[in-house]
């Protein structure tokens, strides 16, 4: 028995490329700390309080998809204990955040239910007439003492507010220990955003102890839950779609702008002619020819999680190829003027060759544009993500994502009353990472723009 | 004497910086009062802050400015706004970006007569034809774009005087513009001057520029005035011991053979805080109370200056060494570089098919000779080829035409690569000539590291920063930590890295301040002398030319008009083209001297006027220029000249 474990750790191939990106940008900002140029910019960044603060609440964002990167698959209780046999396993994967939400994700109720409710939300035929069932997990420990309710509301969040201030004041102590070794990074503003996010996380960890913090959706499944799943879709899109469409971007563009000539105009018109193509549609196209695919060869996949997940990454390639024009057409236009600079001039002088003229005398110096784009598109990528999902035509149905949420409860806005917290809580999440990713964007762009170093 | 312009204690703050610090003077009605100073010493800062048009970041912090009377800093915005124009005017440096590409020149000028209660087309047609722009009705429709260089800049002029301002300011008027096209509007400026009783505040780095121009001269450095004087007494005696550097830099033919004075070190940064006199660190004459006290203003003759030593008390410079006796020419050695017939088209590409409609002759058969060690300076005005030439030679532009020989072995597409070690080439923007993401190391090894030169590059690298001067531990660094003619000086050492027997300077000096030029020029005398370098020196600047060249040829449109050794060709021109470009360079002592105008501006090379291209501006021109290009005739051995009615 002792090789048998609990549970049996599952690398989807989107795990293994957002782990991968993880770790490339750690490489990358080891390797920025002694270049210097690269350095001088970064702890430009690190000194802006709305770089800092944006940092902190994005950091919040990644740490909670990674946590939902972490898959595995728990083994079945064994039916019979019979030693030779090999241990079971669930086909359900799972992953370290739904490990940490298992109430959450385990307490559904039927239907609706408000934010914070006992009762559902629509009435029901019940033994005493029609009325409002309570619900299956909200507010149970209150049993039939429902005057209580507020004033439990109220003390469960206060509660959970004072956690959270004590989880912050940790943080206040580690950041005092780090300022004396990094004193111009801007600590206040990391502080101030943590104090944020501890505010509102401390309350909301108390309160889901016994409430739907966040209601319900059509199947009772829990809204905080679901928003709280979506942002790993919301940042895998995001980013690998960047990693998939940049060697093309960078290659494509350096390449048209500097050798120009035949390979100029072929590379000009493949990019014009994708341009030219509508987005929505080309992109419809190939996710329908995808699921095709998919759905013929079911064996191909192992576990449903395989299959949405195998459906996620192809959004991510067709977004990449027909995003990565603009970024392409950019380092175009910047290496036409590269080119012509007298350093450049002095290299053909000495007879250097092209690709090494690429890439000691363009690259470096395109670099900060293509950093500065990455950063921009990925706000536009998640948002991206939530319409093609909305049109029907974005991540597989079983995998939670912004897009979905906003489609499941578009339908219920017109119902009276309204049910409006699907909406709210993906409006919010997603308006707080996209706008923390802008702010990070334009601090990032102000520091690595030349024009603006001193 | 009254004044117009009264400005008293001007300061100037950008963060902790004063670029402007407690500047006062004053200029009299159509009086013109030069600043004169190297970049970054605050003149420009001081003229935008006369306008109140400063940069977001700075602002005025004391002082008092006043015009015809009214306390121009106590004015409300809108005030200040009728104030420009009409009592200030003001002319930008760079012509080609102080108009709006989009908008017809008519309508710019409409806009700033508009705001002067009108006046309309005709008036603005009378204001172009003031500022001298043949056929002015045609012109009044045109773009920004369909006029060249100086025509922008008259433009502009005629904008400024639209509000027929009592004061002009003039920042650089001329500093984009070629000595032809300089001389014109420099002339234009002062007639309209002498016209209008207008006064002038013109800045300027050029002291030929203030000789020709000013009544009064006003030296600044780092963000003072260190010395007022009218123009005479300045030049027949600067007082101030930057000012007697600052000639002493000027390369001329007085100089040649010697070494130029240098001001070592560069201007102070800004933000420093001055305890002493500001010159200290870099005066020759510095005594103890320099360093500890900032000097008085002292007063002789009218002439002031803000320094402890009195006024025509500083110890003489040494003088520049005489010209060691010519070396006999050395003809009898074999040419290092010969070029026969060279030339460069670009074609004019037209229509879907891209199909060549004509070319653009920019180097158009150009045949030159140079011996080892020794100088030619290729001279002429910017779009001539000349350029274009010395990038032909090394192949950075394919030639169309002719041959270039080095050491007797034919330069072409196959066997460029195995030459590259014997010649190479020194840019002129020692801001965009160094890779800003490499550093100082790696800049110098890439010639030897491309050309496979074997042996040790570090120690190399660390004695040929040695050679220009600079320190070996800077092979570190990256290039924005060093000023502009430190990187000149990279650029040097790069070029010099693979052993070269022939360096392509072009314009090296052009982006530098005249203490820095100087510097460069000294190392250069001292780089071929010590490793008996041939220099290729492409300029415009004819006293550089006139202190280092050992022959000289002269460029107009793509064509060699006349060349021969630097005595013939400065001292007795032959072509009137020569002779036009000899006269337009403004003197050095203040005489006004004969002056040639050239009229016009240089034709353009992709379709130069029939017969001798510059017919349609010589003086002698006939009906034989007009039909047949000149061949090259010798005015005397060694000097030929492509001219019908040659002659001194």
């Amino acid at each position: 028995m002792t090789d048998m474990l609990a549970f049996k750790p599952v690398l989807l191939w989107s795990d293994a490329l957002f782990f991968a990106l993880l770790a490339v940008c750690a490489g990358g900002l080891w390797w920025a700390r002694r270049q210097d140029h690269l350095r001088q910019a970064w702890l430009r960044v690190a000194a802006s309080r709305s770089g800092m603060a944006s940092a902190a609440v994005l950091a919040a964002f990644v740490l909670v998809a990674l946590l939902d990167s972490l898959h595995y698959r728990p083994r079945l209780p064994d039916a019979k204990a019979d030693a030779g046999q090999r241990a079971a396993y669930a086909v359900e994967v799972l992953s370290v955040l739904d490990l940490a939400l298992r109430p959450l994700k385990a307490n559904t109720e039927k239907t609706y239910s408000a934010p914070l409710a006992t009762h559902l939300f629509a009435k029901e035929t019940l033994e005493g007439g029609r009325d409002f069932p309570r619900l299956r997990h909200g507010g149970v420990h209150l049993r039939d003492d429902l005057a209580r309710h507020e004033s439990d509301v109220v003390g469960t969040a206060l509660r959970g507010a004072a956690l959270g201030l004590a989880a912050w004041c940790v943080f206040l102590l580690a950041a005092a220990g780090l300022r004396r070794r990094h004193p111009a990074v801007a600590w206040d503003a990391i502080l101030a955003a943590l104090l944020g996010l501890c505010l509102l996380a401390g309350p909301a960890a108390a309160l889901a102890q016994g409430y739907h913090v966040l209601g319900t959706d059509k199947v009772g499944q829990d809204v905080l839950y679901l928003s709280l799943k979506s942002i790993r879709t919301g940042i895998l899109i995001g980013t690998l779609t960047t990693l998939i469409m940049l060697p093309a971007a960078v290659l494509l563009g350096i390449l048209a702008g500097y050798v120009g000539g035949w390979v100029d105009d072929l590379i000009q018109y493949l990019y014009t002619t994708l341009n030219s193509i509508p987005g929505v549609l080309l992109i419809a196209a190939a996710v329908l020819m995808m699921q095709v695919v998919i759905d013929t060869h079911p064996d191909w996949f192992a576990t449903s999680a395989e299959r949405a997940d195998a459906r996620l990454l192809a959004l991510c390639a067709i977004l990449g190829v027909t995003s990565w024009t603009g970024l392409c057409r950019l380092l175009r236009g910047e290496t036409l003027k590269l080119r012509e600079m007298e350093y450049v001039q002095a290299a053909q002088a000495f007879g250097v060759s092209r690709l090494a003229i690429m890439l000691r005398h363009i690259l470096p110096n395109v670099m900060h544009i293509v950093l500065i784009a990455i950063v921009m598109d990925f706000s536009g990528l998640v948002l991206a993500e939530a319409v093609l999902s909305y049109v029907g035509i974005g991540v597989d149905p079983s995998t939670v994502s912004f897009g979905t949420m906003i489609n499941t409860a578009r339908m219920e806005l017109a119902r009276e009353p309204m049910v409006w917290w699907s909406l709210a809580a993906a409006f919010c999440f997603m308006f707080v990472l996209v706008l923390a990713a802008n702010v990070f964007a334009d601090v990032v762009r102000d520091a690595f723009d030349p024009r603006g170093s001193r | 004497m009254s004044s117009l312009l009264s400005v008293r204690d001007l300061t100037v703050v950008i963060g902790a910086g004063r670029p402007v610090d407690g500047v006062s003077f004053d200029i009299a009605p159509g009086e013109t009062f030069a600043l004169l100073g190297e970049s970054g010493c605050g003149k420009s800062m001081t003229a935008l802050g006369l306008m109140r048009l400063l940069p977001a970041a700075a602002r005025i912090a004391g002082g008092a400015v006043s015009l015809d009377g009214r306390d121009l800093l106590a004015l409300a915005e809108a005030e200040m706004r009728t104030v420009r124009g009409a009592g200030l005017g003001m002319i930008f440096q760079e012509p080609a970006t102080s108009l709006n590409p989009v908008m017809t020149v008519g309508r710019q000028i409409g806009e700033a007569l508009a705001l002067r209660g009108g006046g309309g087309r005709a008036r603005a047609l009378e204001l172009l034809a003031a500022v001298g722009i043949p056929d002015p009705a045609r012109r009044l429709d045109e773009y920004p774009f369909q006029m060249s260089g100086g025509m922008k800049q008259r433009v502009m002029i005629a904008m400024a005087l639209a509000g027929e301002p009592a004061l002009l300011i003039a920042d650089e008027p001329t500093t984009a513009l070629d000595v032809t096209i300089q001389a014109q509007v420099l002339d234009l400026l002062k007639g309209l001057q002498r016209e209008r009783g207008m006064a002038m505040l013109l800045i300027t780095h050029d002291l030929g520029v203030v000789a020709r121009m000013a009544d009064r001269v006003g030296v600044m450095y780092a963000g003072q005035l260190v010395e007022v004087a009218s123009r005479e007494r300045f030049f027949a005696a600067p007082a101030h011991p930057y000012s007697r550097r600052l000639f002493a830099a000027l390369p001329d033919a007085a100089r040649r053979g010697g070494r130029l004075t240098t001001i070592p070190g560069s201007v102070p940064r800004l933000d420093a805080g001055f305890t002493g006199c500001r010159f200290a660190e870099r005066c020759g004459e510095a005594m103890a109370v320099c360093r500890r006290e900032a000097p008085p203003w002292r007063e002789a003759g009218g002439q002031r200056m803000r320094c402890h030593l009195d006024i025509g008390g500083g110890a003489p410079l040494a003088p520049a060494v005489p010209a060691a006796a010519p070396a006999a020419e050395v003809e009898a050695a074999a040419a290092l570089l010969e070029i026969d017939d060279l030339a460069v088209h670009f074609p004019i590409r037209r229509g879907f098919l891209k199909r060549a409609v004509g070319q653009v002759r920019a180097v158009d058969g150009i045949s030159l000779r140079l011996a080892p060690g020794r100088t030619l300076a290729l001279v002429g005005e910017s779009g001539c080829g000349k350029t274009t030439a010395g990038k032909a030679i090394l192949r950075l532009v394919a030639p169309t035409g002719g041959q270039v020989r080095l050491a007797g072995a034919t330069l072409d597409a196959t066997t460029i690569a195995a030459a590259r070690a014997s010649v190479q080439m020194v840019f002129q923007d020692p801001f965009g000539s160094l890779n800003p993401r490499l550093r100082i190391g790696a800049i110098i090894a890439e010639g030897m590291e491309s050309l496979g030169i074997p042996g040790d590059h570090g120690a190399r690298i660390a004695e040929l920063l040695g050679q220009v001067g600079l320190a070996a531990d800077m092979a570190g660094r990256y290039p924005h930590e060093f000023s502009g003619g430190q990187r000149q000086r990279i650029a040097i050492a790069r070029a010099l890295a693979v052993a070269p027997k022939l360096l392509v300077l072009d314009e090296p000096t052009s982006a530098l301040d005249v203490s820095v030029q100087a510097q460069i020029l000294n190392l250069l005398a001292d780089l071929q002398k010590g490793l008996g370098l041939a220099y290729l020196f492409i300029t415009h600047n004819i006293a550089v030319v006139d202190y280092l060249a050992d022959e000289v040829a002269v460029m107009y449109l793509g064509r060699i008009v006349e060349r021969g050794s630097a005595e013939q060709v400065l001292r007795k021109p032959h072509h009137p083209y020569t002779q036009a470009l000899l006269a337009a360079v403004p003197r050095l002592d203040g005489r006004a001297g004969e002056q040639l105008l050239v009229p016009g501006d240089p034709p353009s090379p992709a379709n130069p006027p029939a017969g001798c291209h510059f017919h349609p501006r010589c003086p002698r021109a006939s009906e034989t220029c007009r039909a047949a290009y000149p061949q090259a005739a010798e005015a005397a051995p060694g000097h030929e000249v492509r001219c019908w009615h040659a002659g001194p």
